[in-house]
């Protein structure tokens, strides 16, 4: 796949050729699914397996999770609501200002923190949503965004 | 591949991309099936509009006519006309002003007016679910950067995710199905999904992260911070005159052999600092456009750099074409359908691997296979309800989808509902084809209007022969 870079890139250009070998995997995703159906859907006594473990099947990736009971929705729902506002100022306020630090052109450095500022935000919040204890990483990104002010506004 | 995380903390991503991935299930599912809807929208206007003239090229001394009609009649006219020129996948001409928004004939008088309530109801669902446009948007982007944790919880809650991008155990449990199924395409299209989870949070987070950065480097000046990102505007002070479009145009070809223009724009129109604006497409480009800016008389600017100025200015007038798929002609568009399609797939098997784990079940059991069943069902009567009543696109796919989540929740079997929604979405289409035929005659049989109706035939056929032979056996 990464070999097929080459002749779109030959063909269509650098930036075509990347969008392309992006998409590719996916593409081949379909494919992957269309023929396991087939295959399996062809297999004989494949519908009567029902809930039976197959030999040497492995644990599902995504187990239950412990909140399927929606009277802790609310509480889940308001510590959502809380975090993630707060974790977007932060990473948007750190994603400009690291992008300022950067020896290049002032429009390059803006829209990179444009553009970038939504994958930080991302990032920052499924980190703090997966902690068990907010206390230490709401003061570390609270320390963070405030320098960040700081550097930005000080 | 493992990844060496902790047990603990794997567990704890696991939790996380669960809780992000229930909370926005609904929001997430609806914003990429309008979204993948949303990236045919130039062939569903088309569809929704079949009897307008079509040609690919339009006379450039017409254009002069065009903006000199709308003039007279609106001597008081202001802010921008638009006039969009027949391009790649839309062989139409089209003129938006502050007066009305028209389509074009090939000699320049007025057709209808544009109007294709059902696409927009589509495209403004997937840019703002339907609420107040700001507020919509900015909640729409946050479900793009709630699908980037999810992305990124995705792959650290799950150590051996290569591997098991691999297997696929259609036959084995529903649970273990929906798991692979979930696994799979969530992992190949990673790359995809994070581009369009990234590129999509940009349109509405720009608005927080604007006002960091002109605080910040402008003195607050939101403007300032527009023309230091996207070029700003050239200053011009004039006696107002009819834009010559026809003669920037014969500029244009000889400043920029290798641009193809398919928009102009007067900016400021009627005003002494009026100019024109030609967007034209580069090949091999992911940029929008590039712009090209003349004065009244058609004299050649400059232009604002999407194709040689700085690299950022090239990257955020990317950000369109690269969402929405707009480039690399057909194939890339039906590939971007397909990666949308996964991503509504992800999405909606994600929440039955929950539904499936569970010990008990409730209403929410009852009511997920309602709503997702039931939005092709809305999408496809709203469209019937547009088509036969020129209006009511947005209330009719609210009530179709409230009234089959209703439905689901009265008759609490999945399997059943699941069914009679499917068979609903197959008949509605079937009826749309035979009502548009109708309607529209000939003028419904041929280009695009005549494969999109292709298309709903065939599948509403094919579902309708499936269910069939299923019940019969």
């Amino acid at each position: 796949m990464l070999l097929a870079i080459v002749p779109w890139w030959a063909g269509h250009g650098g930036e075509f050729a990347v969008m392309y070998a992006l998409m590719a995997p996916g593409a081949l995703a379909w494919l992957f699914v269309t023929r396991q159906g087939l295959l399996a859907a062809n297999r004989p006594g494949s519908s009567k397996r029902g809930n039976h473990r197959f030999k040497g099947e492995r644990q599902p990736a995504v187990v239950a999770l412990k909140i399927d009971q929606p009277k802790r929705w609310g509480m889940l729902f308001l510590r959502t609501l809380i975090i993630l506002p707060f974790a977007g100022v932060m990473s948007l306020l750190a994603t400009v200002a690291l992008t300022d630090l950067l020896p290049w052109l002032k429009n390059d450095t803006l829209v990179l923190a444009l553009l970038g500022g939504s994958l930080v935000w991302g990032v920052v919040a499924s980190w703090l949503l997966a902690q068990a204890s907010l206390l230490r990483p709401v003061i570390v990104l609270a320390a963070v965004g405030l320098l960040s002010a700081l550097y930005l506004f000080g | 591949m493992k990844f060496s995380l902790s047990p603990a903390l794997v567990k704890r991503y696991l939790q996380s991309h669960s809780w992000i991935g229930l909370a926005m299930a609904a929001v997430l599912y609806l914003v990429c099936v309008s979204g993948t809807a949303a990236v045919f929208a130039r062939y569903l206007d088309r569809w929704e509009q079949p009897d307008v003239q079509e040609f690919t090229r339009i006379d450039s001394a017409v254009l002069d006519d065009v903006y000199r009609d709308l003039v007279e009649q609106a001597p008081d006219l202001t802010g921008d006309v638009l006039v969009m020129l027949p391009r790649e996948g839309i062989p139409r001409a089209s003129l938006v002003s502050s007066q009305g928004a028209w389509l074009l004939n090939q000699d320049g008088s007025r057709g209808d007016m544009a109007s294709s309530p059902w696409t927009s109801m589509l495209v403004s669902l997937h840019d703002h679910l339907h609420l107040p446009a700001t507020w919509g948007m900015i909640l729409v982007s946050i479900t793009g950067v709630l699908m980037t944790a999810l992305i990124i919880s995705g792959f650290l809650s799950h150590p051996s995710i290569f591997k098991d991008a691999f297997h696929f155990r259609r036959g084995a449990s529903a649970r273990l199905q929906q798991t692979d199924l979930h696994n799979r395409l969530s992992v190949w299209a990673a790359p995809f999904h994070l581009i369009i989870a990234v590129s999509g949070a940009y349109f509405g987070v720009a608005v927080f992260i604007n006002a960091i950065i002109a605080g910040a480097f402008f003195d607050g000046d939101d403007d300032a911070l527009l023309a230091e990102v996207f070029g700003g505007p050239p200053v011009l002070e004039q006696r107002v005159e009819p834009v010559n479009i026809s003669r920037a145009l014969e500029n244009l070809e000889t400043i920029a052999p290798a641009a193809d223009p398919f928009y102009v724009t007067i900016e400021d129109a009627n005003s002494p600092a009026q100019y024109m604006l030609i967007g034209a497409h580069h090949k091999d480009r992911l940029i929008y456009a590039e712009q090209y800016r003349f004065d009244q008389h058609g004299e050649y600017i400059d232009n604002v750099g999407y194709t040689d100025g700085p690299v950022g200015r090239q990257a955020i007038f990317s950000v369109f074409r690269v969402h929405f798929g707009h480039f690399g002609g057909l194939p890339v568009l039906f590939l971007y359908g397909f990666l949308g399609i996964a991503l509504c797939v992800v999405c909606v098997s994600g929440v039955n691997i929950w539904l499936n784990k569970r010990k008990q079940s409730d209403f929410i059991n009852d009511i997920w296979p309602g709503f997702v069943w039931g939005t092709p069902v809305a999408i496809l009567g709203s469209a019937l309800i547009s088509l036969l009543s020129g209006f009511g696109a947005t209330v009719g796919f609210w009530c179709l989808l409230l009234l089959s989540a209703l439905i689901a929740l009265y008759t609490k079997e999945a399997a059943t509902i699941r069914k009679w929604l499917i068979t609903a979405s197959a008949v509605l289409a079937l009826l749309l084809v035979a009502c548009h035929t109708l309607i529209y005659g000939s003028d419904a049989l041929r280009g695009v209007a005549l494969v999109i109706n292709a298309v709903l035939l065939l599948s509403g056929s094919v579902i309708i022969a499936g269910l069939s032979v299923r019940h019969q056996r």
